[in-house]
């Protein structure tokens, strides 16, 4: 199965790919999902070195942000590519 | 699909926090003008003889130590950061340097007169980002900000008491709010 098979993981690729970074909480109110929904998927695009994670303390409380890789960037192009392309089919 | 997609890689890039910008703007709204209501006094000071008025400069120093540590602290991190919010922080370093040789140029030219030069550049810049925003109240404080330099003109006097009530009316009194509820959707 691939990574993009999954739309909460192609559409927080697709917000993370106009931002520079985007914290857990902002990703979990602009894709409507549960924390540990998108904890999942998060993970996911980690592993696959799509998404880098950044955890830092603000006060006393962690923060986690997500950018966007480079391998990111071009799997979600080529995905889009693949999108139009099935489309005109 | 394609249409969702599209939307939100083009909302992405607009994005911006406006809860955290607004704690931001209300921290230094408040720290700044009551900085500048407090420069006021010992610049009449000065005036009178009874301080060479070199304090002024050490004060702003422990000022905006204070106040980065304090925006830190009280208004948290932003959410996000899009490549507009990126573009909006180059926009204000730009400005500051702008800013900062009016000061130079002006101080050197006709110090008297510093802030009725320094106003109109600092107005112009508020009206840009109020523009940028689409926030007519920050637009129109822009350029009354502008205008106040003419009355720092007349009243050189009393120029940094201009600058604190035209600092606590544009950046302080629209966020008074900023910290009550979290308007993070």
């Amino acid at each position: 199965m691939s990574v993009l098979d999954s739309r909460i993981r192609v559409f927080a690729l697709a917000i993370l790919s106009g931002v520079e970074k985007a914290s857990f909480s902002y990703l979990k109110d602009r894709l409507k999902t549960t924390d540990g929904n998108l904890s999942v998927h998060m993970q996911r695009l980690c592993d696959a070195g799509y998404v880098r994670m950044e955890k830092v303390f603000e006060g006393r409380k962690p923060k986690t942000y997500f950018y966007i890789t480079e391998k990111g960037r071009k799997a979600l192009l080529e995905y889009i590519e693949e999108l139009n392309r099935s489309m005109k089919v | 699909m394609m249409e969702e997609l599209r939307e939100l890689i083009e909302k992405s890039m607009r994005e911006h926090d406006l809860p955290y910008q607004r704690k931001q703007s209300l921290i230094w709204g408040i720290s700044t003008s009551a900085g500048f209501f407090v420069t006021q006094i010992l610049f009449l000071m000065a005036l009178n003889d009874r301080l060479s008025g070199f304090e002024i400069i050490p004060f702003w120093f422990v000022l905006i130590a204070v106040t980065v540590y304090a925006s830190r602290k009280l208004a948290g991190l932003p959410e996000v950061k899009s490549y507009f919010s990126k573009l909006y922080s180059k926009f204000w370093v730009a400005g500051f340097f702008a800013i900062a040789m009016v000061i130079f140029i002006a101080f050197l030219a006709f110090p008297r007169y510093t802030g009725a030069f320094v106003a109109p550049v600092v107005g112009l810049l508020i009206s840009i980002a109020g523009v940028m925003f689409k926030v007519r109240y920050t637009t129109i404080m822009g350029f009354l900000y502008s205008a106040s330099g003419i009355a720092m003109f007349y009243l050189w006097q009393y120029q940094f008491l201009i600058f604190a009530v035209m600092q606590f009316l544009t950046l302080a009194l629209p966020n008074l709010s900023a910290f009550k509820k979290d308007r993070r959707s």
